[in-house]
């Protein structure tokens, strides 16, 4: 009886798990490897925590790097070099906001300081609402992506350049899927097969975990408000390159007289976006995940199955302010609630 | 009264039947823990605390505590009681790490970003491999 459920077992039951946690790209990034190789995957984590912190300075939007420079570079027309990277976040984030009819919009990175969010990991940041006469002016001025313009010079390479001095690139709803999407690749040219990546709670995963697949929880929003509540509120098993990744309201946000001031801002108004609690997006490639879950989060309980089919996203669930549970019909066969919940399926 | 079941030409004695019941015990005991062992439910057991640069220490969930850790910034308190465990206090001025609240679950983890401190649950029999959601 031992040796047939040992011979039922997967080839690599004997694969040892590798865990570390970073502070790095404004969170917290857990990195699990599964090799039989400790020095394999000690050298993997060492080489992604490296890149993860280049690719963080590289891409933040108010400090000194590659990013920060092309953003105090858009008040003039005048086209500047840039990092390859960052050029390439710009080409895709175009053709997402496009496709998301604009809700999905980095080019509103002043509105983004404006709230402040920006500095959430400043140690001597104190939030204060935003004027609305700035918010309204710079919601006049209308930043988009398509204001920047990439151009190829035969002696400075690709550059880039801004037809709207108002605008200024904030990745923050783009730059963890794109990094994490980065890292698996960087794993798999390591011959790991087997990992799971976790930056934040957004992750993505390689293989399995000895066989059996990655099993995920999904936290449930109303925990952060109700204690007794139960924290989770359901479960998926993801399959090899599947990403998982949530945007929602319950975890960066303020409190001013009551009102609640959360992190994702609607670009339509200036404020953030409301009638959403947590959008949660199931697909392989994690950098669209991450731009989903923001455009489906702004687009609400409405419209979110309109922007979800014009991204390419199947597998969507929605939880709106009124703590109604919308789900594509892709996503009411992977996931498992595990509270007694009526969730709406919508085609 | 019959002491002894008769299957065809076999006859079964009480003790055949002890030992049959502990080995069909034994299957289902290997059977879950061998092939269910990540998706049994369980509870967490282990705060796992970390500081950046610095080794992971742990604590029991068992003993109520109250943390007090030095971060690149200042104090960071962290209350254990029974068995769970929070931020109760952070030199940072956002505290999103003291509104998390309270960590049940093993695999759920928050943390004091500007003081580069987290604390994680851990459990032996997770049924999560990771917690998904929040930003």
């Amino acid at each position: 009886m031992v040796l047939f459920i040992s011979a039922c077992q997967p080839d690599k039951l004997s694969q040892e798990l590798h865990q570390r946690q970073l502070f790095t790209f404004g969170t917290l990034v857990d990195i699990s490897i599964l090799s039989n190789d400790p020095q394999q995957a000690r050298q993997a984590i060492d080489e992604l925590s490296t890149e993860f912190d280049r690719l963080h300075a590289l891409w933040h939007p108010w400090n000194d790097g590659a990013l920060a420079q092309a953003n105090r570079q858009f008040s003039s027309p005048v086209p500047i070099t840039t990092s390859p990277s960052i050029i390439s976040l710009i080409q895709q984030s175009q053709y997402l906001s496009r496709q998301s009819n604009g809700l999905f919009n980095p080019a509103i990175g002043k509105l983004i300081k404006l709230w402040q969010f920006d500095q959430l990991d400043n140690e001597a940041f104190q939030f204060h609402l935003p004027e609305a006469d700035a918010i309204q002016s710079l919601l006049q001025q209308n930043p988009s992506m398509e204001d920047i313009i990439i151009s190829h010079s035969s002696s400075s390479g690709e550059q880039i350049h801004s037809n709207n001095p108002s605008v200024a690139l904030d990745f923050g709803a783009f730059a963890k899927g794109v990094a994490i999407e980065n890292m698996i690749h960087q794993l798999k040219k390591r011959h790991i097969d087997n990992a799971l990546i976790n930056a934040g709670g957004d992750l993505k995963v390689l293989g399995s975990k000895n066989g059996t697949p990655w099993r995920i929880g999904i936290k449930n929003p109303e925990y952060a408000k109700n204690p007794n509540a139960k924290p989770v509120l359901a479960a998926i098993n993801l399959r090899n390159e599947e990403s998982l990744f949530t945007s929602g309201d319950y975890e960066r946000f303020f409190e001013v007289e009551g009102q609640h001031y959360h992190h994702i801002i609607d670009p339509r108004s200036g404020y953030p976006a409301r009638g959403t609690r947590s959008v949660t997006i199931l697909t392989n490639d994690a950098a669209l995940a991450d731009a989903a879950s923001t455009a489906l989060f702004i687009a609400g309980p409405e419209q979110w199955s309109d922007i979800a089919r014009k991204m390419g996203i199947d597998h969507v669930m929605l939880i709106a302010a009124d703590k109604h549970i919308y789900l594509s019909p892709a996503m009411a066969e992977r996931i498992e609630f595990l509270t007694a919940v009526k969730p709406v399926i919508i085609k | 009264m019959k002491s002894t079941l008769t299957f065809a030409k076999t006859s079964l004695n009480a003790a055949d039947i002890i030992i049959l019941f502990l080995a069909c015990a034994l299957t289902a005991w290997i059977y879950i823990t061998f092939w269910f062992g990540n998706h049994t439910s369980g509870s967490a057991e282990t705060l796992v605390l970390q500081v950046a640069q610095q080794p992971p220490e742990e604590y029991s969930l068992q003993d109520d505590r109250i943390i007090d850790i030095n971060g690149p910034i200042g104090h960071s308190l962290i209350e254990i009681k029974q068995g769970k465990a929070r931020f109760i206090h952070s030199a940072c001025r956002n505290q999103f790490c003291v509104f998390h609240g309270w960590l049940t679950t093993p695999g759920d983890t928050t943390a004091c970003l500007p003081n580069r401190i987290s604390i994680t649950l851990k459990g032996n029999l997770s049924e999560y491999d990771a917690l998904a959601g929040g930003q």
